[in-house]
């Protein structure tokens, strides 16, 4: 079984299924709409992602989507439709940091957090590990009564939870 | 000058609630000072029984002051200024109730008086460890007093209505005039207040150096209830949110919403960690800092709810209280970090982990993947004030970075939660490895293969394909997950069925009978992919707006929406229009949809009233979003959201699973008398080991 995950030919065949799986990963302008849409907030205040804002008669959303229609009709990319409504009404329109500076610190710190969170929690246990194979092994013959006691406590404790 | 009885018995109680607490807080701590470790500190000093009476009697008089104004807003007394703007005359019964937390100082209350009802529970369950209870009661009558200095002296909720007393209030927010809204903050408030307990039993446990691990079987239950009432306030709001705010979602990433999420994971994280502790005496300093995170991230959520601090849509009760908080925080901060200083050398770990691939280090990556979620949450809504002291311009953190950014957090927690359990304390063999992993290794591929064939394909013209993958990725885990879990209980249920000779459904009972906790912990985890599959339904919503008149059709899905008639009504609490839709699913009827829009006269706020058809597939969810003036024809906006209704089911199962778990075991019980075990069979058990 582990001999197969590290032959040549199960890598060869996972990278042609993700191959096949990016093959065709069009972009309609529908989607683009879509996209780039749920990445603006409502400019009324109500707390909205643009595409969401139901408010009843809002004075906003529906010039902004004409708007959004008519620069993505412009032929611009998804990066200059947001800057130019960055420009008309401010940094707060966009849903998230994505004016790049200092707003690329929020998607990197919980990444950075994460990684090193998996890698230090990893070399923590091989730090403890390799420890624990340099202490003298358990002696269990000739253990005193009290001594088996604590130890049958022991595997009492962490074998039943 | 007018008397006002009732205000004046509310304010009264209040104050009185303040000495008692003070009483409980210097005399308790007096008398914890002068007791020696060895003696009860009830036989010890009369000073600590005092102190936890007064205790007892603070609840007694939070009480009185809340009943004061409920017994208010019942008898509609406008001459209390909270009272006259949270409520009115024509108000629901249930909503007069529901305006005590409606309001800052209301909710303040609701605070004080739950905190106070845990230590009522707590000071009259002393005898399972006077000592520490001893401790943990002044702890929380310390709590208790920053609460009542507020309602005291910065927010009281009985301050008079200065001029002529009004004929009628201005009314309730119509958001929270819903049946949900009666029990969401409530609930809510018994987690957050809730983890008051097991922090003031740990930061006890740490100053009096209590030694072994009783303190933690002690506060086992109390953190499981309290993460449980959480967990019911959280999702009680998520579908409130569903049903009344009539987005088409249950989850906006509101910082309110994320200042009640942040103690969830943390809570979440101890829970598991504990038995770390439990068991093999491991991660002790670990476990008293997530312990007192957990307490101070609801302080912080209370303080992002109050201080304005965010901007927040469903901030209700927004005011200048942050300094309190802040003051309050830091003083917290330091006496636990005084008293984790003063005592690190008693929370020595007495194992190390000792290898990667073991039940505990499953735990710790289980706690590590938490706590990053909690700190991306926690990171997202601090954000925009770090970006304006920063750069000086705010930046604006919604749904769009949270999804990013936590989804494959979330992902890899749900992975953990199949993987974790199928790995043995201490170090697990790759024989063992193979047999557990095999199964739900087959039901993941098997699953991600099935859905592609029928359908979810990420590259696929037309769809969002990071939302595909990540569903895809999700059913197939949860496939894997389902299957590890199931197998875990059919390996134990076939134990015990050749044991028993009895079927395999009463030896499954058998089996959880014998050891609830541990099977009600993996019914949590079968609840929480429940949940997961729900969520992963997002990816595939569809919505549509239509202007309709009579006999105009929509199609959505499967669905056809037809508009038979539209109109208004109105009663004294509001006006109303709305429009009837029958709904017709391959050609038949099937039901017939009501979608309301309302406008409330005492606060002239408007509501949706969202019209839902909710089936196992999809919800069905129908929205009046007023009209067209020009028209004056109803605009309609349809959802349809595939497997919603598995969230919620996914939340019942976790909540069985925790009540479960809070059970005791019935095979305890049924051998009361110790084994005996002859030393052949005792030797060969440790050369075993």
């Amino acid at each position: 079984m582990f001999r197969l995950f590290r032959s040549r030919w199960l890598h060869a065949a996972i990278v042609c299924c993700v191959a096949v799986v990016m093959l065709g990963a069009g972009d309609t302008s529908e989607k683009r709409y879509e996209r780039v849409g749920h990445n603006m907030m409502c400019a009324c205040g109500c707390g909205q992602i643009l595409l969401e804002c139901n408010h009843v008669g809002c004075p906003d959303s529906a010039r902004m989507i004409g708007e959004l229609h008519e620069q993505l009709a412009a032929g611009g990319s998804d990066k200059t439709v947001l800057n130019w409504f960055v420009e008309k009404y401010g940094a707060t329109i966009l849903a998230a940091p994505l004016r790049g500076g200092f707003d690329n610190v929020a998607w990197i710190t919980p990444i950075a957090l994460f990684l090193a969170a998996i890698l230090g929690t990893a070399l923590i246990i091989r730090i403890w590990k390799s420890r624990a194979q340099q202490r003298a092994p358990l002696k269990i013959k000739g253990m005193s009564a009290a001594s088996t006691d604590e130890l049958r406590e022991r595997i009492r404790r962490e074998t039943h939870y | 000058m007018p008397s006002h009885p009732m205000p004046e018995f509310g304010s009264f109680s209040l104050l009185l609630a303040l000495v008692l607490s003070v009483y409980t807080l210097f005399v308790g701590a007096i008398a914890l000072a002068r007791s020696s470790a060895a003696e009860r500190i009830d036989n010890a000093s009369r000073l600590g029984e005092t102190a936890r009476r007064a205790g007892i009697a603070s609840f007694i008089a939070m009480s009185c002051a809340a009943f004061a104004l409920v017994w208010a807003s019942f008898t509609n007394d406008y001459s209390v200024a909270y009272v006259l703007h949270h409520t009115n005359r024509s108000l629901n019964t249930a909503y007069k109730f529901s305006a005590l937390w409606s309001g800052q100082e209301g909710s303040l209350l609701l605070w004080a008086w739950l905190l106070a009802t845990y230590g009522f529970v707590l000071r009259m369950r002393h005898r399972v460890d006077v000592r520490l209870s001893a401790f943990a009661s002044t702890i929380l009558a310390g709590v208790q007093v920053f609460f009542l200095l507020l309602l005291n002296f910065a927010a009281p909720p009985f301050s008079i209505q200065p001029g002529p007393t009004p004929a009628d209030g201005n009314g309730l927010n119509p958001l929270l005039q819903y049946p949900e809204m009666v029990i969401h903050p409530p609930m809510l408030y018994l987690g957050y207040v809730g983890f008051a307990v097991p922090f003031a039993f740990a930061l006890g446990a740490l100053m009096m150096r209590y030694p072994g691990e009783k303190w933690i079987h002690i506060t086992r239950r109390w953190t499981m209830v309290t993460w449980l009432f959480l967990t019911c306030g959280i999702f009680l709001g998520a579908h409130w949110a569903y049903s009344v705010l009539g987005w088409g979602g249950y989850w906006g990433w509101d910082p309110v919403e994320n200042a009640s999420l942040m103690p969830w994971l943390t809570g979440t994280a101890f829970l598991h960690s504990v038995m770390m502790q439990e068991k093999r005496g491991m991660m002790k300093n670990w476990n008293v800092w997530l312990i007192f995170s957990t307490f101070l991230l609801t302080i912080l959520g209370t303080l992002l709810t109050r201080s304005g601090l965010v901007q927040s849509v469903h901030a209700f009760a927004q005011s200048n209280i942050g300094n309190w908080f802040y003051g309050f925080m830091m003083i917290t901060f330091a006496v636990c970090l005084f008293a984790f200083f003063k005592n690190r050398d008693h929370l020595k770990s007495e194992n190390k982990l000792e290898s990667i691939v073991s039940r505990e280090s499953s735990f710790l990556f289980n706690n590590l993947i938490l706590l990053v979620a909690c700190f991306t949450v926690l990171w997202g809504t601090l954000f925009p004030v770090l970006s304006e002291y920063v750069t000086g311009t705010k930046a604006t953190v919604n749904a769009p970075y949270y999804n990013r950014v936590n989804v494959p957090i979330g992902l890899f927690l749900l992975f953990l939660t199949g993987v974790g359990p199928l790995l043995a304390w201490r170090s697990t063999s790759l024989r063992s490895i193979r047999r557990n992993f095999i199964l739900p290794g087959i039901a993941f591929a098997v699953t991600a293969i099935v859905l592609m064939i029928a359908g979810v394909r990420p590259w696929r013209d037309g769809d969002d394909m990071h939302a595909t993958i990540f569903s895809l990725v999700t059913f197939s885990l949860a496939a894997g997950v389902i299957t590890a879990i199931t197998s875990e209980f059919l390996r134990g249920a076939n134990v015990v069925r050749t044991q028993t000779g009895k079927n395999l459904f009463l030896s499954t009972i058998q089996l959880v009978q014998k050891n609830t906790r541990r099977y009600g912990g993996y019914l949590v985890h079968f609840g929480i992919v429940v949940l997961f599959i729900g969520i992963a339904g997002g990816a595939f919503n569809q919505s549509h707006e239509q202007e309709m008149g009579f006999g105009d059709s929509l199609q959505l899905g499967s669905y056809r929406l037809v508009c038979q008639s539209f109109s208004q009504d109105s009663n004294p609490n509001y006006d109303t229009e709305y429009a009837l839709l029958d709904v017709y699913q391959y050609g038949k009827k099937i039901t017939q949809l009501a979608p309301e829009h309302r406008f409330y006269i005492a606060s002239q706020q408007p509501s949706t009233i969202v019209a839902l058809h909710s089936t196992l597939q999809a919800d069905l969810y129908v929205i009046y979003e007023g009209k067209n003036p020009d028209t004056d024809r109803p605009i309609i906006k349809v959802f349809l959201n595939p497997l919603i209704s598995w969230i919620w089911i996914g939340v019942l199962i976790v909540i069985a699973g925790t009540l479960l778990g809070l059970a005791p075991n019935l095979a305890r019980t049924a051998f009361k008398s110790p084994v005996v075990i002859e030393p052949p069979l005792m030797e060969a058990e440790v050369h075993h080991v």
